[in-house]
């Protein structure tokens, strides 16, 4: 039977180094330049920051009644989509040219959201979803 | 000047004292999103809505604790939270009849930086191992520090941490038998 000291060895044998991990890692320095996070925060926090800081504070209540009806929402659509997509015919015929689509912001409440776009086979779908930030 | 003071300064309305802590830590957060999110846009953009999460629910912060591990917790978070939303949105459409399951959503245009940043060590691991792994290596955190930025105990974080290692042993290792 092993030793401690060998079965120690053994067991470090399994596991990544400190150098190693932080050859693959990524670093702050090898980022590079960063982003100026400021600008986009001063319009943020400008136009609701501190109404924002009153309603999260007094008003869970609203916050609660908010996050459920986006829920329901959300399950609402999961629900129903699928059963008003089969109702359509097949996906249109591969090749054909798509239109262009382009969203720059989504907002909801005048706060902005969370969005995915989703781009199907067929040319003439695009999907859109949207959550709110909570 | 230390990021408690600043914090005090910012809950008497001062922004300029905010402006402060959002240049001190730009950098770290960066650092951390990319490698929880391995996409550097996704990263910034986790980022920008983190400082102002963080800057909302300064009222709630603790002045006996230390604002960088708070501020990595919310971030951590948030980050785990978006690549979350986008494993149920990827479920939804899933459900889709004369949908692709395995389609994927629209890659993000990528700047020429991102392209040099190297996720493939990354990518095996889950996202709270790679959490556990870049707080360890590049941040010099223990187990604990990690424990309070993922909110778990001790013993999960170490968990998180040696599979992370365990991983990146295995995967150097193949890379090494593989050859050049």
């Amino acid at each position: 039977m092993p030793d401690h000291k060998s079965r120690v060895e053994e067991y470090g044998d399994d596991l990544a180094t400190l150098d190693e991990a932080r050859r693959v890692t990524i670093s702050k320095d090898r980022l590079g330049d960063v982003k100026n996070f400021w600008p986009g925060f001063a319009v943020a926090a400008g136009a609701k920051g501190s109404k924002k800081r009153v309603l999260i504070g007094a008003r869970p209540a609203l916050q609660w009644a908010l996050g459920a009806a986006g829920l329901l929402v959300v399950i609402g659509v999961s629900v129903l989509a699928p059963k008003l997509f089969r109702r359509g015919g097949p996906p249109a015929a591969p090749g054909k040219a798509a239109v262009a689509f382009r969203i720059d912001s989504v907002k909801i409440d005048e706060e902005p959201a969370q969005a995915f776009v989703f781009q199907t086979h067929d040319p003439d779908s695009t999907f859109v979803w949207v959550e709110k930030q909570l | 000047m230390t990021d408690n003071d600043l914090v005090r300064e910012c809950l008497v309305g001062k922004m300029g004292s905010y402006r402060e802590l959002v240049d001190r830590y730009s950098g770290h957060a960066m650092a951390i999103a990319v490698n929880i999110l391995a996409n550097r846009e996704d990263a910034e953009d986790a980022c920008q809505e983190a400082f102002l999460k963080a800057y909302r629910s300064l009222s709630r912060f603790d002045a006996n604790r230390s604002y960088k591990n708070w501020f990595y917790a919310l971030l951590s978070n948030h980050c785990l939270d978006l690549l979350r939303k986008r494993k149920r949105f990827k479920g939804f459409l899933g459900r889709f009849r004369y949908e692709d399951p395995a389609a994927v959503v629209a890659p993000r245009t990528s700047s020429a930086s991102f392209e040099e940043l190297d996720f493939r060590y990354l990518r095996p691991l889950t996202p709270k191992e790679r959490t556990a792994l870049f707080l360890w290596s590049q941040e010099g955190y223990s187990s604990a520090e990690i424990a309070a930025v993922l909110g778990c105990s001790r013993n999960t974080a170490g968990v998180h941490l040696h599979r992370a290692r365990v991983k990146l042993r295995t995967l150097l290792k193949e890379e090494k038998n593989a050859g050049p």
